[in-house]
């Protein structure tokens, strides 16, 4: 089942200027089940303009808590940074029916930027789960590694990459799949990056893909992904998905 | 609620537009579907279709830009691996067809005849997202006439126009219609729009040109229902459609002229709208101690605000 809630917003605070780290509180029971890679969608304000609502990933869960790190882009997000801790919010979740596979004994994990939100969760229960697993943090510079901190208390093997070499090693997270050949890979970023990471593992890899959203549960075919067998809903077929499988 | 129109009985007036709903089987998991008068599925063609490319929608003040291209796995493929599945939903379906030409259209409904959860077909003359077929039939007059005739000699079924509102006279294409013989208009589908992404200077969908939806056209609607009921209501009935979000955008329709009311774009941002927008109106209902069939048309009895 997925629910229309409302969320009681517990924390909304920025971690650097551009990103924040929303936490909001749900009846409890709501959040049992939510696997990693799949999303919510909440709408920002409870007006007509902005209209929709917008898609975030599940970062990190507790029984009635669900932790969102958003990056500000445009309208949605901005008037998002606005909400008051102790407004509600409308939620709609949970959302998508491929999620991350959980299979195999070593996963490589690499997240860009804002796109490392996708796959901590997924970090997490791969821990539990007993298995060998790397994160790989990338942004441009040091100033730009908002999740570090969480993903340091989170107590995952990882490691960090800037473009410009300011913090961890230089270069692009890319970098780490020459390293550990043959382990399950699992990316979430930009689209340039994760066509590079298409391309390293010969389509082998699984990624969370964003697409403009208007329903988030497969009614209204506006998150196209162009996969072999046609278009593919971003939200209902993934939002992930084998990279072999689409077009980037 | 019930209503009974064009020789069907609805459990209710509230159903929710093409295009908006899928087939009715997604939003299972947010409410029972049964709970609504009648569901409108995507799009139905002869042949599977593609749709066009992403980017495929667009956000603007108070409603969204679509070119979604009438995706849709054709109506042999409907019919064997979607079909069975609504089977069991407690509620009418109504067939949103689409096809290129005259004849596809005719080939479609043929095709959907034996199948008995499907009450009506609802023509698709109005999407502004294809290059062929659609508003072809829909802003031209004569092969409108042509085609409602064509597919009103080959089907038992009622057969719903749905109309563009990109035209100048709405009512004239209204009447073709009537005059041919549809069983109900259905009033709106997209207005054609655009957006322009200014950072990068070039337009926001793949398409150029999108339909618009949601909040912002409903006044558009509700002005093109008044008129066409001002000039055929007594003829056939309306459905309306556009920018329904609440139940008072759907007692406008209602007051100007429609039967029932769709709800669409408003399942994307508020999925549990067409509920809402149902308990609304029997709250009205009993708060007016009005019947719902008296509502219908009932702005035109008396004159405007003063
Ligand atoms: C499955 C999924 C998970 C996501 N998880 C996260 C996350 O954990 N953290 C995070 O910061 N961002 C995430 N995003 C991206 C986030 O949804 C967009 O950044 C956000 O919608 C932008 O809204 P806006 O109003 O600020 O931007 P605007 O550019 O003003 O938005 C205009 C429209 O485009 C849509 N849009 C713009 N950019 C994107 C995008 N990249 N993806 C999808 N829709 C977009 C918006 O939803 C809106 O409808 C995710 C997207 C998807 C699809
Ligand atoms: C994403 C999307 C897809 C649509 N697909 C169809 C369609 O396949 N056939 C059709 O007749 N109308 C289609 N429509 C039009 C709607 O059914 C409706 O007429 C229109 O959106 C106006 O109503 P609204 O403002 O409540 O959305 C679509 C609309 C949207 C937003
Ligand atoms: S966002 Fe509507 S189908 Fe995916």
């Amino acid at each position: 089942m997925i629910h229309e809630l409302s969320a009681r917003v517990v924390k909304n605070r920025p971690l650097t200027p551009r990103v924040y780290e929303l936490v909001l509180e749900l009846p409890p029971g709501s959040l049992r089940g939510v696997k990693p890679g799949q999303f919510l969608m909440l709408k920002p304000s409870p007006t007509f303009d902005p209209l929709g609502r917008r898609a975030f990933a599940f970062a990190d869960l507790t029984e009635s808590r669900a932790v969102v790190f958003y990056e500000v882009r445009g309208r949605g997000t901005k008037l998002l940074t606005r909400v008051k801790e102790g407004e509600r919010l409308s939620v709609l979740l949970p959302l998508g029916k491929r999620v991350f596979p959980l299979e195999g004994e070593r996963h490589l994990l690499l997240g860009g930027g804002i796109g490392l939100a996708g796959l901590t969760l997924l970090a997490k229960e791969l821990f539990k789960r007993g298995k060998e697993l790397l994160v790989a943090y990338g942004a441009r510079s040091k100033e730009e590694l908002a999740l570090l901190s969480f993903l340091e208390r989170l107590g995952v093997p990882f490691e960090v990459y800037t473009e410009d070499g300011s913090y961890g090693k230089r270069g692009l997270v890319t970098e780490a799949l020459k390293r550990f050949k043959g382990w399950t890979v699992h990316a979430c970023g930009p689209k340039g990056m994760l066509r590079a990471v298409k391309e390293a593992t010969k389509g082998e890899a699984y990624l969370s893909l964003e697409e403009r959203m208007a329903c988030g549960y497969g009614v209204c075919l506006g998150c196209a992904v162009k996969t072999a067998g046609g278009y593919g809903r971003v939200c209902y077929e993934g939002p992930v998905f084998k990279a072999g499988e689409v077009e980037l | 609620m019930k209503v009974t129109l064009f020789g069907v009985e609805f459990k209710n007036p509230v159903w929710v537009a093409s295009g908006t709903f899928g087939y009715g089987l997604e939003a299972n998991e947010l409410f029972p579907v049964e709970r609504l008068g009648a569901v409108v599925t995507k799009g139905i063609s002869l042949k599977p279709r593609e749709g066009n490319p992403p980017p495929r929608i667009a956000e603007t003040p108070c409603g969204m830009l679509n070119s979604i291209g009438l995706q849709n796995p054709g109506v042999e493929r409907f019919l064997n691996e979607i079909y069975p599945r609504i089977e069991s939903i407690d509620t009418h379906f109504i067939a949103n067809v689409f096809g290129e030409t005259q004849e596809e259209y005719e080939e479609v409904c043929l095709a959907l005849e034996q199948a008995d959860k499907i009450v009506a077909y609802e023509l698709n003359v109005s999407c502004p997202n294809v290059k062929k077929g659609g508003i072809a039939f829909g802003h031209d007059l004569t092969s409108l006439t042509r085609l409602v005739e064509g597919v009103k000699k080959r089907v038992k079924k009622p057969v719903l126009v749905k109309l563009s509102p990109n035209v100048t006279d709405p009512v004239e294409f209204a009447r073709a219609c009537v005059e041919s013989g549809a069983d109900a208009l259905v009033l709106i589908n997209t207005l054609v729009g655009m957006k322009i992404n200014v950072k990068l200077k070039r337009p926001e969908l793949a398409t150029v040109t999108g339909g618009l939806s949601g909040p912002a056209i409903l006044p558009i609607a509700v002005r093109i229902v008044y008129q066409v009921y001002e000039a055929l209501g007594d003829r056939v009935p309306i459905v309306g459609v556009g920018g329904i979000s609440g139940y008072e955008d759907a007692l406008e329709h209602v007051m100007a002229g429609a039967s029932a009311v769709q709800v669409g774009t408003a399942n994307f941002f508020d999925p549990l709208a067409p509920l809402k927008v149902l308990e609304g109106i029997k709250g009205y209902l009993e708060r007016e101690g009005v019947e719902f069939n008296r509502l219908v048309g009932i702005a035109h009895e008396s004159s405007p605000l003063r």
